[in-house]
């Protein structure tokens, strides 16, 4: 087993608001090996951007650590982050507010060169033109301005701006959710494709879609309300669900694993506010198989059935 | 190789795109046109006005009672003033003065206003409180009562007009920057910028202020027509521009003396403020709808 | 010119009419009729500009579209539902534009031979007298934070949003 280029060790993000503080991430931990995909789920809300942006660093985290390719980046300072900015790099939901509009395509992509290395001139150029083709954008884009781009055209420009540094670590936002659905699947390709010729990639797939991650993902991990709640390889967990979240959420996607079990689990209510959380398990008050006395009143255990592990009190028994 | 070849090109036929297309947004104002020509001939005045008039002698003062309030005819084209000085020749050497007025003190509160708006907007905490009280509190006393009482503090003239206006300018740009600032900075191309490893300046200076320039822009062009009219009012009221010196506010603050029947003194010089300061509003409109198309 | 009646509150109009003289209020009056004029045209003219912008603006969003096709008349569309936004930045520069006027004020009195707070700061700061200057700049810059007080508060009663941050 390779060692792992990402860690994440009881990951917490409290920011503090008029309301109360909110934990928006509360003791994540993930691990993520050489050449894996993760696909991070939840709902809107779950705190899945901001581990994202967390184990960036682009948010400070309140707890925990994080290492990136087993470097502890959580208290670095700003200077001594830069080595770590040409080992991973983020790609954002809307790849059109991601890009400085007064900057054309060569210097979006051309920047982090500039930053990095000293490559300059007309070897610059020749760089951002030969990474535009790898996305498979024609160099007449060079002197184009983001708004005189299509959404995916904008969205692989950002790719082509996180390859410049040859990076090693992906973290991916949501990266097709603000796309059409034909341009979606094309992205999707070209991350599968990125991923089968560069060995060393490692990705952190954040999303809301389970069958993107279904079709991306070695691994996935479902977060509820800040927690992760169940994680493991994509096959079991989409085929074998052990959380009552996690299979409600399966039940909802139109999937050919999800044809087991009883149909539909409706969920009930919101994502509740993660100021006022409940005691017991997050997910007790919309739980449909929550047990008084039990789920209400105490943290659920770390279960683990072969690969998978997840967090609840009634694994193991009959649903 | 066509990638060869297209890369090749500098970043210049980009750029002149660019403007092309915004040079379209505003030509297709006329009232943009119209402030553009005003403003047009208002520096052309400025800049050849010594050469072209007919008495440059009057400019700056000399005593002609033999033609003293002729009303305007074929040698006097705005008529003279009470001591027999052109009125046409003072007009356009007003321009000069006018120029002066509104480049200096739109200048120095730019200069002093978004260097602290950037800093307000980039800094938490104390710094950004300390910076934005100040400016709340020079914003809540309307500027031209607060130039009157520093000029009034300095004695009158036309410097301490000037340095009085630029006093009381400068904090509109800190409040319009630092807005500005506090929502491009929040911008995910930032947070982009930040994640792979830009500086704080490259930030603060590549990626946020170009993205400020356009509402500043409109603003100074805007100023230009205001600090004018502050400077012609400070002029007006004897506390600018002391006569003979050849400013627009000071001659009608004379001028206003020979109301009704001599009325080209002061109209002629209120004539040269109204449209001065109408031509960079226009002008300021048209910027905006072509900057800032979002805020149309 | 008729005799100034007994200095009560020291605002002539009001004072003419404690003394019963209701035809000295008129020629007060009559006196401020064009230095107000000349005062309020600009303000006018600006308020104007950004009430009918901002009313374009909200007469273009859905919700009125969506009051239109459940048969809403026009006129309560146009005062009840576009007004209503389209009034928040009307006030805001309704603000803005009382304080240039109470800085216009001066220019107009200097114009009309007016004799108020204006006039006397101008020739205070001519003969270089400084109290009344400052006294003056305090006076005016009080007036002015208290109508922007007032207009916060009109935006609290009439934003929702903003009632919510407070």
């Amino acid at each position: 087993m390779s060692e792992a280029m990402l860690t994440l060790q009881d990951l917490e993000v409290h920011f503090p608001t008029k309301g109360g503080v909110v934990r928006a991430v509360d003791g994540v931990s993930l691990s993520l090996r050489q050449g894996e995909i993760l696909g991070l789920v939840g709902e809107s809300g779950s705190g899945k951007s901001t581990v994202g942006k967390a184990a960036l660093r682009l948010i400070d985290p309140t707890g925990g650590q994080v290492l990136i390719d087993g470097t502890d980046i959580t208290t670095a300072r700003l200077r001594d982050l830069k080595p770590v900015r040409t080992k991973a790099q983020l790609i954002f939901q809307d790849p059109h507010s991601s890009m400085n509009p007064r900057m054309t395509i060569k210097r979006i992509v051309g920047e982090p060169l500039i930053i990095h290395t000293a490559i300059r001139g007309a070897e610059l150029d020749q760089t951002v033109a030969r990474l535009l083709e790898r996305v498979g954008l024609p160099a007449q884009f060079l002197h184009r301005f983001p708004h005189e781009l299509s959404g995916g055209q904008k969205q692989r420009v950002a790719i082509a701006r996180a390859l410049a540094v040859d990076p090693d670590l992906l973290i991916l936002d949501e990266p097709t959710s603000a796309l059409d659905v034909s341009v979606q699947a094309q992205i999707l390709e070209f991350l599968k494709e990125l991923h089968a010729e560069r060995p060393r990639m490692t990705s952190l797939f954040i999303s809301h879609n389970l069958a993107v991650v279904r079709f991306l993902c070695h691994r996935v991990a479902v977060m509820y309300l800040g927690k992760i709640v169940e994680e493991g390889p994509v096959a079991q967990v989409f085929s074998n669900p052990q959380h009552p979240y996690t299979k409600a959420l399966l039940s909802a996607v139109p999937l050919p694993e999800a044809t087991r079990g009883a149909g539909r689990i409706q969920l009930e209510g919101d994502l509740p506010s993660p100021v006022d959380r409940a005691q017991g398990c997050a997910f007790h008050p919309r739980c449909p198989v929550a047990r008084k006395g039990l789920c209400d009143t105490k943290a659920p255990p770390r279960v683990d059935t072969g690969e998978t592990w997840a967090r609840c009190h009634l694994i193991g028994e009959t649903p | 190789m066509s990638v060869i070849e297209d890369i090749a090109r500098p970043d210049a036929p980009d750029r002149w795109r660019e403007y092309r297309r915004m040079w379209a947004t505003f030509r297709r104002s006329h009232s943009a046109i119209l402030g553009l020509i005003i403003v047009s001939a208002f520096l052309i005045l400025a800049a050849i006005g010594p050469w072209i008039v007919p008495f440059p002698d009057d400019a700056y003062g000399a005593v002609h009672f033999e033609r003293k309030l002729q009303a305007p005819n074929a040698t006097h084209w705005f008529g003279t003033d009470e001591v027999g000085l052109d009125i046409y020749t003072r007009v356009i050497i007003g321009a000069r003065t006018t120029l002066w007025i509104g480049l200096t003190v739109t200048g120095i509160a730019v200069l002093i206003g978004v260097p602290l708006g950037l800093l307000a907007g980039m800094s938490d905490g104390v710094l950004r409180e300390v910076i934005m009280r100040v400016t709340d509190v020079f914003l809540s006393i309307p500027g031209l009562i607060l130039a009157i009482a520093i000029v009034g503090a300095l004695g009158p003239g036309i410097l301490n007009a000037m340095f009085a206006l630029a006093l009381v300018w400068w904090p509109g740009y800190v409040r319009l920057v630092q807005a500005k600032v506090l929502s491009v900075r929040n911008e995910t191309y930032v947070e982009a910028a930040r994640s792979i490893g830009a500086s704080r300046a490259r930030i603060i200076f590549l990626h946020v202020l170009p993205n400020c320039t356009s509402p500043i822009i409109v603003k100074a062009s805007m100023d230009m027509g205001l600090a004018i009219l502050g400077a012609a009012s400070l002029g007006f009221l004897g506390l600018g521009a002391q006569p003979p010196y050849p400013e627009w506010g000071a001659m009608i603050s004379i001028g206003k003396n020979y109301l009704p029947d001599w009325w080209w003194y002061s109209l002629f010089p209120g004539l040269a403020i109204y449209l001065t300061v109408l031509g960079f509003n226009l002008l300021g409109d048209g910027l905006r709808d072509m900057l800032d198309p979002k805020q149309r | 010119m008729t005799p100034r009646p007994d200095v009560v509150t020291g605002l002539m109009t009001v004072d003419a009419l404690l003394a019963g003289r209701p035809d000295v209020a008129r020629e007060a009056l009559w006196h401020m009729v064009l230095p107000a004029i000349a005062l309020s045209l600009p303000a006018l003219a600006s308020i104007i500009r950004v009430n009918r912008a901002e009313m374009i603006e909200s007469l273009d969003k859905d919700y009125i579209l969506n009051a239109r096709a459940q048969g809403v008349g026009s006129l309560r569309i146009v005062a009840a539902y576009a007004l209503k936004n389209a009034i928040l930045p009307t006030l805001a520069m309704i603000g803005l534009r009382f304080g240039w006027m109470l800085g216009g004020t001066v220019l107009v009195e200097g114009v009309f031979d007016y004799p108020g707070l204006g006039l006397y700061a101008t020739n205070a700061a001519v003969s270089s007298d400084f109290d009344p200057i400052i006294a003056v700049t305090l006076v005016l810059g009080a007036c002015f934070m208290i109508v922007n007080l007032l207009i916060d508060l009109a935006y609290a009663a009439l934003d929702p949003r903003v009632r919510a941050q407070i």
